[in-house]
């Protein structure tokens, strides 16, 4: 458990706490962390249960519901992609790539966040 | 001291958005801005109806509000409804869409101020706080 939050944002991650704007208050910081951990996961289920379903417009509604707390997390990586995933309008190979790139990321990611708060 | 300051009411700021996690990130940069803004964050629209009687000084409205009970809902519907309660709300939308369509369409509807979610949405939020919630000194 890394107990120094001020430190985080100085080692290179795929994700930054700079945009909470009381990133000191470590109370403040895990909760926000492990609610963000707790939706990407629910992100994760949507999105697997849709492409199963062949549901595009649930598809699109996770990622947009997901899009502003990925930037708020600064996961640079994903800002392009999840506006990809939004806006698609057919589910294809293609797609699919992009919902497998997104979930294994959110799942490195958050992983990444448990080891530094859990 | 001003005799209207001694009276000023808590302001109180609603925010109604489908995304849990931006729900609680509005509400702190709200609490950053003043400890003295109740702020009252609702994922459902019928959840935010009902406490209107409580007469918010401001309403952010997300503007894509999702499925809300399994129907597709945008901030139009919901300002329907604030509007029924009350035709002079103070509503500002936050939204994830940058596009100048959408706030021209707004616009020919009433005056409505725009939250754009993004890096400057911080800075946007402290803006409109200031002109639109009087806090008490």
């Amino acid at each position: 458990m890394n107990n120094n939050i001020s430190n985080i944002k100085l080692i290179q991650k795929e994700y930054s706490v700079i945009n909470l704007v009381d990133s000191n208050n470590k109370d403040f910081v895990i909760a926000m962390v492990k609610l963000f951990i707790d939706i990407s996961r629910e992100f994760i289920n949507e999105v697997n249960i849709a492409i199963i379903d062949n549901n595009l417009s649930q598809i699109n509604q996770s990622a947009h519901r997901i899009k502003a707390s990925i930037d708020v997390m600064v996961i640079s990586s994903l800002s392009k992609v999840v506006r990809e995933i939004e806006n698609s309008n057919v589910i294809n190979d293609e797609l699919k790539d992009k919902i497998n790139f997104i979930t294994e990321k959110l799942e490195f990611v958050t992983k990444q966040m448990e080891n530094d708060f859990a | 001291m001003d005799l209207s300051t001694i009276y000023l009411k808590t302001p109180t700021v609603f925010i109604l958005d489908d995304d849990k996690f931006y729900l609680k990130y509005i509400r702190s940069l709200i609490s950053n801005y003043s400890l003295s803004i109740n702020t009252k964050t609702f994922c459902k629209k019928e959840d935010l109806i009902v406490n209107l009687d409580s007469k918010p000084d401001l309403i952010l409205l997300d503007y894509n509000l999702g499925l809300q009970n399994s129907v597709k809902t945008t901030a139009h519907n919901v300002i329907n409804d604030i509007e029924n309660f009350n035709p002079n709300q103070t509503i500002v939308l936050l939204s994830g869409e940058s596009s100048l369509p959408l706030l021209e369409e707004y616009n020919k509807y009433r005056n409505l101020e725009y939250i754009v979610k993004g890096q400057t949405t911080g800075s946007e939020l402290m803006s409109i706080l200031s002109k639109r919630v009087k806090i008490q000194s």
